[in-house]
């Protein structure tokens, strides 16, 4: 599986030159990874299996939060498992649980089978919390995917404006758990 | 929001997720050296014989560990800054410093009669050396863990501990230049404690300050 992690680091290398379409692709793949060493996380802590989808869109918020972190000339699978194994203990030790993760290869985590994932998929993460601003801009480009120009079309704001919202509304997206504790 | 709307959003941000662990945590630490620095000056004078100190090998003993301390400590820190990074042999180097300590300690209670030791082990102040290297240890920390916080440690704790770590060993290698004292039975006991005092206050901020 390693071949994988190299097309990984590939499609982020890319993804920091501006390549938007790389980054959407190692997100999507990361996802499928991600879903299969969540679950297998929290069926060792005891933990409900219906939390696997926040968990691991709590993972990917961070993985962008934080991709400054990855020197991109190292390999990409500890640092993606050093964050997801950060994330995992951290939302299991808010909900109570008392968890000891091993350090696993990354490479032997299989992705998850579409089928399997699909109801679980249909988890939601609440916008509500953001203010109003950023929650227009972030509904506008995840859910009904309009382009960052036409979202500032859209809401009368400037390009600039709606990318600092973006942002910032990701950021406050992360946020969220920290502050309900 | 669904994780492929989530997606979909982060594809969108384009704007930098921040600055380099690297480039944050030496630039973070620069500003904590030189307030340690002026912190010092402003404490204590220098050492009246400092020159003439610079030739004895007790004295010299004492800026050869505190330099291995930090370049340590100052990898094991970058180290931490980043999620999935191995701490390879730094730890081992770390461990060059007790090692060089206790050496030097054995050296010096063979040789000194043991009537001196407790005297050398008093020194001219020996609380005022380990409050003020612990004082001087604090701008330094602090600003490495306001650095860290643009990283990514997976381990806050004992990121944080190294933050201390290295914020007493710099604390220690700036007060050299004023400590009277060169024995190293001195430097075994009081240097140790303040260090690892540093550590423990680095690692208590760490496991608070340093969860994202």
């Amino acid at each position: 599986m390693k071949g994988r992690e190299t097309q990984w680091a590939k499609w982020m290398r890319a993804a920091s030159a501006g390549d938007s379409a790389a980054y959407d692709r190692v997100l999507r793949e990361l996802a499928l990874a991600l879903r299969a060493l969540v679950r297998r996380g929290l069926s060792r802590a005891g933990a409900n299996l219906s939390e696997t989808e926040d968990v691991v869109q709590d993972i990917l918020i961070a993985v962008h939060l934080k991709r400054h972190t990855w020197d991109a000339t190292r390999p990409i699978g500890p640092w993606i498992s050093g964050i997801a194994r950060y994330k995992i203990i951290d939302n299991m030790r808010r909900r109570g649980f008392r968890i000891e993760l091993p350090i696993e290869d990354f490479a032997e985590i299989l992705p998850a089978e579409e089928a399997e994932a699909a109801s679980e998929r249909d988890v939601t993460r609440s916008l509500e919390a953001l203010p109003e601003g950023q929650r227009n801009v972030v509904r506008a480009i995840a859910i009904d995917g309009t382009s960052i120009s036409d979202t500032a079309l859209k809401l009368n704001m400037s390009e600039g404006a709606v990318r600092v919202s973006l942002h910032r509304g990701l950021g406050a997206l992360a946020k969220r758990h920290r502050d309900e504790t | 929001m669904k994780t492929d709307d989530l997606i979909r959003a982060l594809a969108a941000d384009r704007l930098p997720s921040g600055p380099p662990p690297s480039l944050a945590l030496a630039l973070t630490g620069a500003v904590g050296f030189v307030l340690s620095v002026l912190l010092f000056l402003w404490l204590v004078p220098l050492r009246p014989n400092l020159g003439e100190a610079m030739h004895s090998f007790p004295f010299m003993l004492k800026p050869v560990e505190m330099g291995i301390l930090v370049v340590a400590s100052a990898i094991l820190v970058l180290r931490l800054a980043r999620p999935g990074a191995s701490l390879g042999h730094v730890l081992w180097v770390a461990a060059l410093v007790p090692a060089i300590m206790a050496a030097a300690l054995i050296f010096e209670m063979a040789s000194v009669p043991r009537v001196l030791w407790l005297d050398r082990l008093a020194g001219v102040h020996w609380y005022i050396c380990v409050m003020n290297m612990v004082i001087l240890s604090l701008p330094v920390t602090a600003a490495l863990l306001f650095g860290l916080r643009y990283g990514a440690p997976t381990r806050p704790m004992m990121a944080g501990a190294g933050a201390g770590l290295l914020g007493g060993a710099v604390a220690a290698s700036i007060y050299i230049s004023h400590c009277p004292d060169d024995s190293p039975i001195f430097v075994a006991a009081w240097f140790t404690l303040a260090i690892v005092v540093a550590s423990c206050i680095g690692a208590l901020a760490g496991s608070r300050m340093l969860r994202w």
